[in-house]
Formats: structure tokens, sequence, C-alpha cells
């Protein structure tokens, strides 16, 4: 027979190919002095002027050299190619001057000409920059550059916030675009493999300097690692392989905090919210009576009153979360109302206002005055455990009510597609990601024509006076030039969303991020990039 | 003569196959819910971008027959169409993933043989079935390969070869064991025995041969199980191979991608499925 010591021996030899052929496939080993993190998906896109997702984002925001730079943390507009500007009285004109001795990467002296290419070819309909629409009316926009070191934008008519679009516009080489090879930002893009990392090499003609008048950027690179797996990227991230983790979830916030508490910063409020809400659009195929709840304003604000937000920021955010009244989160210091008068809360007051809309208990049944039973479904997306967790939360408080809801899962396509498309839905429970404190950045959910605005979607005159009441206040606060003006205008519109629960806001999720403690210069601001808006100013200890 | 009409036959039966895989995926990935949806319809800094690529989609898709020809048109130019997703031709993302895909499979399939012959070997040499050596491998082969690919994960040992070679060699192991079992007690290796043959001999004269037919069928299922693994590993531990460009383009409805990526599939599996009566012949000739 075989000798079974033989065949141990055969067996222990290979042994070691497991351990040794195990590990993930990881990125090229990491380079002296850079940095590292991760982003979900290969940029679609290196070209600055035609950036249309957040990873394309990421490698710009790192590369491109803009005009104006919007500061995350004071969420004030500052200089950076250009060293001033201004603004005419009638806010059509802008005046930018540019720094002296601009230079890019590649060595090459940058100037006035080559803003004004940089501005018209993002403006150029054949680009189809999706910037450009934030000029409200591209077309009409014209670039002079009087002098190599002026370039004067005119608008035909004026554009609220307009300094920051800037902050957008990456300024090449006029006729060289180079898709992020040839910049004036602090980085250039050096490397890429698909599916695997984008490296970033130091621009060593960048223009800023600290006040020693040492030059940055700190790093000498960036490595952004294609990765789409958070277990994967804390684990990661507490060997030292990365430095930040821009954005947890709350779970594996948690879970990082108990591995390495020393890691992790909560941020406290962010500016995105989350929020549920009803399908109250005539085109869609629910029954008569189910959309009559749905515009009822008493049925929305019963639900709201009902359920118990700080319950949610407890146990479905771990804590990580605060109770939410409004579309503007209390991080956007400027906008938010304090003043907000909300409705009064709980089961009785609820109780109450459906009593008085013709709503009846029947046993633990909640019928409407034509005896239906209330109860309908609550969609949300697959894959946020926190959002799934709201649900059920959800539907436990309004089962006190009498409402049967049927929380429903589903991937994002399919859900889009009732949302967007068919309106085959009930209710809602999704969040919004909102990068831009400006308040004219959510023009599309508010505007009653807007395919965004969501309990009912593109209308062709406001369905109700109180939505033509927000298009009012949004048109106007679009249009004036006064500060005081706008404020007010968002004042009323956040108390008239308050009033009527179109959107029934649930909680704001706070900012969760992860940074190595070797990762010096970090300003952690609530904006995005939370870590990495001062990315000239980062470097690795030890590394400089 | 034969063996040509046998080749003719053989890929025939693949293109028809492939043909198959193009059109019923083509059809389920066009009526699965969301396929004209873009994320970026949400996001109003990206919504109008993702209007207008939708609606050239819903142009392009209105016709599943026309649709069809557009995606073989793709197909047969080389570059498999562009990916919906990506924004560029799918050759370019599969190229470099099907080497990536192509060396966790021939590792983890290797792995697996090495291990599942060396414990059978050693499982047959015992005079009776031992219940303490199979139930490992019972064991492993009823816990799913996503479960065991993100315990691994968890664990923070193991990774994609190991985890592929485990579930593998599981299965490997206990149709080894039994054909190993089965040709000990075969009358000729018992007369070698008695003869005094050494074992080495013996099992490269006798009980080899007689094992060729069934360890070819055993390689094609490896291949087959291992390909059907290929997603939730790669998936869990982010291996950028054929397996997770395919999950994500079945969650974008990427449908370029998963065209070609079903079409490699369908060959792959068809080859495979080919060696085994080749094998069963080469042994009978």
């Amino acid at each position: 027979m075989l000798s079974a010591r033989r065949i141990l021996i055969v067996f222990s030899a290979l042994l070691p190919i497991g351990p040794a052929t195990i590990g993930a496939a990881q990125a090229a080993p990491r380079q002296p002095g850079e940095l590292a993190w991760t982003i979900g998906y290969d940029p679609k896109t290196f070209d600055p002027a035609k950036v249309d997702d957040e990873e394309s984002e990421t490698v710009r925001y790192l590369t491109a050299g803009v005009l104006l730079r919007f500061n995350r943390l004071s969420q004030k507009v500052e200089p950076e190619l250009a060293q001033a500007w201004s603004i005419s009285p009638d806010r059509k004109t802008i005046t930018f001057s540019l720094r002296p001795g601009l230079e890019f990467s590649d060595g090459s002296s940058l100037t006035a000409r080559d803003v004004a290419w940089s501005l018209r070819r993002v403006l150029s309909p054949v680009t189809a920059a999706p910037v450009a629409e934030e000029f409200v009316s591209p077309a009409g926009v014209t670039v002079d550059a009087p002098n190599d070191k002026t370039v004067i934008v005119h608008l035909p008519q004026p554009v609220i916030a307009i300094e920051k679009v800037f902050d957008e516009i990456a300024i090449e080489p006029a006729g060289r675009p180079s898709e992020g090879r040839v910049t004036s930002g602090p980085f250039v893009v050096a490397d890429y493999r698909r599916s695997l990392y984008v490296r970033l090499h130091r621009n060593p003609h960048f223009a800023e300097k600290d006040s020693s008048g040492n030059p940055f950027p700190y790093a000498t690179g960036v490595r952004l690692d294609i990765l789409e797996n958070t277990e994967q990227e804390i684990r990661l991230l507490q060997r030292g392989d990365y430095d930040l983790i821009d954005s947890l979830p709350p779970d594996y916030f948690e879970l990082l905090r108990k591995r390495a508490p020393a890691l992790v910063r909560d941020l406290g409020p962010s500016l995105n919210t989350e929020q549920m809400w009803f399908n109250q659009a005539p085109s869609s195929p629910l029954p008569a009576w189910e959309r009559e709840w749905f515009q009822s304003r008493a049925f929305r604000v019963a639900v709201s009153q009902a359920i118990h937000r700080s319950d949610l920021a407890r146990i479905a955010y771990l804590g990580h979360a605060t109770p939410a009244y409004s579309f503007i989160s209390p991080a956007n210091t400027v906008w938010y109302n304090r003043s907000l008068a909300t409705p009064r809360t709980g089961l009785e007051a609820a109780k109450t206002g459906l009593a008085a809309a013709g709503f009846r208990l029947q046993g633990t049944v909640l019928t409407d005055a034509a005896g239906h039973p209330v109860k309908f479904s609550l969609l949300t997306n697959t894959g946020n455990a926190a959002r799934e967790k709201m649900a059920t939360l959800i539907q436990q408080d309004l089962a006190a009510l009498g409402m049967q809801v049927t929380v429903v899962t589903l991937d994002f396509p399919a859900l889009i597609e009732r949302l967007m498309h068919t309106q085959d839905y009930e209710a809602c429970l999704l969040g919004i990601e909102n990068v831009d404190p400006e308040p004219n950045a959510m023009m599309n959910i508010w505007l009653s024509s807007s395919p965004n605005h969501q309990w009912n979607p593109s209308e062709k005159s406001p369905a109700t006076p109180w939505e033509a009441e927000i298009d009012r206040l949004m048109n106007l606060q679009a249009a004036s030039a006064m500060d005081s003006e706008r404020k007010q205008a968002i004042d009323r519109v956040q108390q008239i969303v308050a009033d009527q629960q179109p959107f029934i806001y649930l909680v704001y999720p706070n900012a969760l991020v992860a940074v190595s403690p070797k990762l010096l210069g970090v300003q952690p601001a609530v904006l995005e990039p939370r870590l990495t808006w001062n990315i000239e100013q980062l470097r690795i200890q030890g590394a400089r | 003569m034969k063996a040509a009409i046998a080749a003719v036959h053989w890929l025939g039966r693949m293109l028809v196959i492939v043909l198959l895989v193009v059109v019923g995926s083509t059809i389920l990935v066009r009526f699965a819910p969301g396929y004209l949806t873009d994320a970026r319809e949400m996001d109003s800094r990206y919504a109008a971008a993702a209007r207008s690529e939708l609606s050239a989609e819903a142009a392009r898709s209105r016709s599943i027959p026309q649709m069809l020809l557009a995606e073989m048109r793709d197909a047969t130019h080389g570059d498999f169409g562009t990916s919906r997703q990506f924004a560029v031709p799918v050759s370019e993302l599969i190229e470099p993933r099907l080497a990536v895909s192509g060396g966790l499979l021939a590792r983890g399939i290797g792995l697996a043989w090495m291990v599942a012959l060396c414990a059978a070997l050693l499982s047959s040499a015992g005079r009776k079935p031992s219940l303490l050596r199979r139930a490992p491998a019972t064991v492993l082969l009823a816990i799913p390969t996503a479960a065991l690919a993100t315990f691994c994960l968890l664990a923070n040992w193991g990774g994609p070869v190991f985890v592929m070679a485990l579930l593998l060699a599981a299965r490997d192991f206990k149709f080894l064991d039994r054909a190993l079992r089965t040709a000990w007690q075969e009358p000729h290796v018992l007369q070698a025995r008695a003869q005094g043959i050494g074992t080495k001999r013996l099992l490269v004269a006798h009980i080899a041969p007689s094992l060729t037919p069934q360890l070819g069928a055993l390689a094609s299922l490896s291949i087959v199980t291992a390909l059907s693994a290929l997603v939730p590993v790669e998936v869990i531990f982010n291996v950028p191979g054929v397996g997770e460009l395919a999950w994500n383009a079945a969650l974008n409805r990427d449908l370029p991608v998963l065209l070609a990526v079903m079409m490699a599939m369908a060959v792959a599996v068809t080859c495979s499925g080919m060696a085994t009566p080749r094998a069963a012949e080469w042994e009978s000739a």
C-alpha cells in the first residue's frame, strides 16, 4: 500500500503554496511620500471638462488648476490661479487677474490665453461639459483675454454664486487637452491601470507655496486604488496600506472604532438628508383613494408625527445621525433655518390629526372614510444597512397608527425605474447627497416642473398653491442679488416644507471618516472631499 | 476525416450554444427592471448627461431583433461594443481581466487538484472509508461559496485562490477518493500487488491509466465549478477579474459587457465539456 508518510511529505510541501498565493489582488506598492486611498470604480474620463461621475471628479479635484477654489472648511471662495477677481455691479461681468509666473506641469507658461481657451472649451456645446449648465445660458457667455494676465467673462444674465463654478473648471494648455497629463493643479496623472489604480505624481511647477516658502504639494504623489469593498478598505487602512477613508457607513465606522478608535472621526451632521415621501403623481397607476391619502396634508403630517426620529438616529445609525426636519442641515450654517416651526410630534397628535381627516381605527387597522384599510409599501434600495433598518423602524412606528407598511428593497436600477419612469410605487425612503451648501443647487428638487421633484415630477403647472409658492420663492432667491432677501426666501421654503411634509425628513447622517495617525495636515470638513480638500497640505509623517 | 467531422460538429454545437446565450442574455437584460435607467438621473449635477445617454439607448433598444443584430455586429467586429457603464470598448475592459481570472482559475484548480489528490491517496490507503476523513469535505461542500469567502475575509485569513481551491478540493476529493478506492480493489491491481510490484509502479502502470477517463470528466467538472465560483469569490475579495466585471455589469444593466462575459463563459464551458469525451476516446484508442 502507498506510504502515508510519503504523501504527507508531498502534502506538507504543497501547503506553503496556499498562503503564498492567497492574498487578494493589491495595487502597486506604495512609493515614498505617496498618499493612498480608494475610489469605488474606474474614472469614466480623465478629461476635466467631461467629468460626470464621482471618481472622475476626485481625479479632477486632485489634478486641476482652477481660477478660484471653494474652501470646504470656511465655505468661502478663495483665489488660486487668479490672484484677484471682481464682479461688476450688474453681476454680468467677472474679471480675473492671474498670478504672475504661472506654469503648467510641463514647464510651459500659463497665460490668460490658456484660461480663455479652457473656459471656451467648457462652454462649447461640442464638449458637452456638464459644468457648462451652471452658467444657465452657456451659449451666451463670452470670454476675453485682453492681455496675458487678465481674463474677462461676460454673462448674458446674472448667475447666483457664479464664483463657485470656477472651482470646477480646470485650466489646461490652450489647444493641448491632455486628460490630466499636463495640469496646473497639485498633481498630474502619471499611470492608470484599469480596475487597479490611478497614480498621480506631484506637479513640480504648482504655483502655491506654504508660509515658509516651501512648494506645495507636500506629498510626492497619490495612489487611488479602485476598490468597492468597505470591509477590505478598513482592513487595509488598519494595516497602513491606506491613509484615509472619506466616508464610512455607520456600521463600519463602529466596527473600526472598536478595532482602532484612534483612526475614526465623527464630524457631526453632514449636508446629506434621509427622507421618505409618498407618491402624489396623478399619472401614477395607484388607486384613486390611495393617491387621495398621499395628497392629504393631514395624512403626511400624521406619518411624520408618528416617526420617532431619535430612534432612527440611535438604532439605525448607531448614534451617528441627527433628527431632521428640514432639507437644509444645521451643518449648512448660512442657510439652515434655526427658527423652523415643526409639527408637534407624538402618537397622540398623529391620531388626532388622522381622526380629523376622516381616518378611523377599527381594531388594529386604520381605515379611510370609505373603509379602505391604510396599507402601502415603502420602497428603498438594497445594500444600505442603515436605510433598511430605518424602514423597519418606520414600519413599527406606523403600525402603532394602524397602518400596514410593507418594506420592499430593490436594486438601484429597478428603484430608479419606478421613481423616475413608471411612478409605480406608493412610498419611498431614500437619501439625498448634498455636495453644495448653496440652496440654488437644489432648484431641481424644489421646482415643480423638474423631473427630480420626486413626489410629483415634471408638473406642467404647480399642482397645489404651496408648490406654486415654493416655485416663486426659489426663483426669487435665484434672481436676487441680496443675501438677506435670498435667506428670507429659503427660510420660508423650509417652513412650507415643514408644514406640508412633501418630503418627510428623518435624519441628517453624520459625516464619518477615518484617518491614519501618520497622515499630517488633515483638517476634516463636512463638505466633500472631507479629508482631501486641502490635498496640497497633506503628507505622511516623516516623509517630507 | 472522422476527426474533421467531429471538430465541425463540435464547433457547430458551440456556435449554437453561444447564439442561445446571446439571445437569452439580451432578452433577459433588456427586460430586466431598470434597464433604461441611470443612477446619475438622481444627481442634479449629472442628470442631464444621463438622460441624453438614456434616450440614445432607448432608441437603440426599441426593437429586440435590431438590438440583437447590433450586439452581434459589435461582437464580430472584435471590440464587443461599448460598455454603458464605463463608455469604453468592452474588449478593453475584458482583456486585462481575462488574465487575472485565468490566473485565479489556474492556481485555484491546480492547488485544489494537488490537495485533493494527496488527501485522496491518504484516505484511500485506509482499509475502510473513514467518516472522520471525509467529514471535512462534506462540510465544505455544504457551505456556500460566498459564505466561505466572507468568512475568510472577516477572519483576515485566506484569499481568493485559497477559497477557490478549498471548494474545488472538497468536490474533487470525494470523487478521487471513491475512484482510487475502487481502483485499488481492481483484480489486476490486487494481482500485481500480490506479485510484489511497488506502489510507484502500481500507480503509474495500473491505476493512472484506468482512472484517465474519470479524471478527464473531473477536470471538466472542476472548470465548470470554478467558473460558477468565480463571481462571488472575485466580488468578495475585490479581484479585478471577469467575474467582478460581470457582477458590476449585471448591477448596472451593462448589456454589452454582460454579453461578452457570457459568451466567454459559454466557450469555456463548451471547451471543457469537449475534453471529457476526447479523453475517453483517446483512452479507448
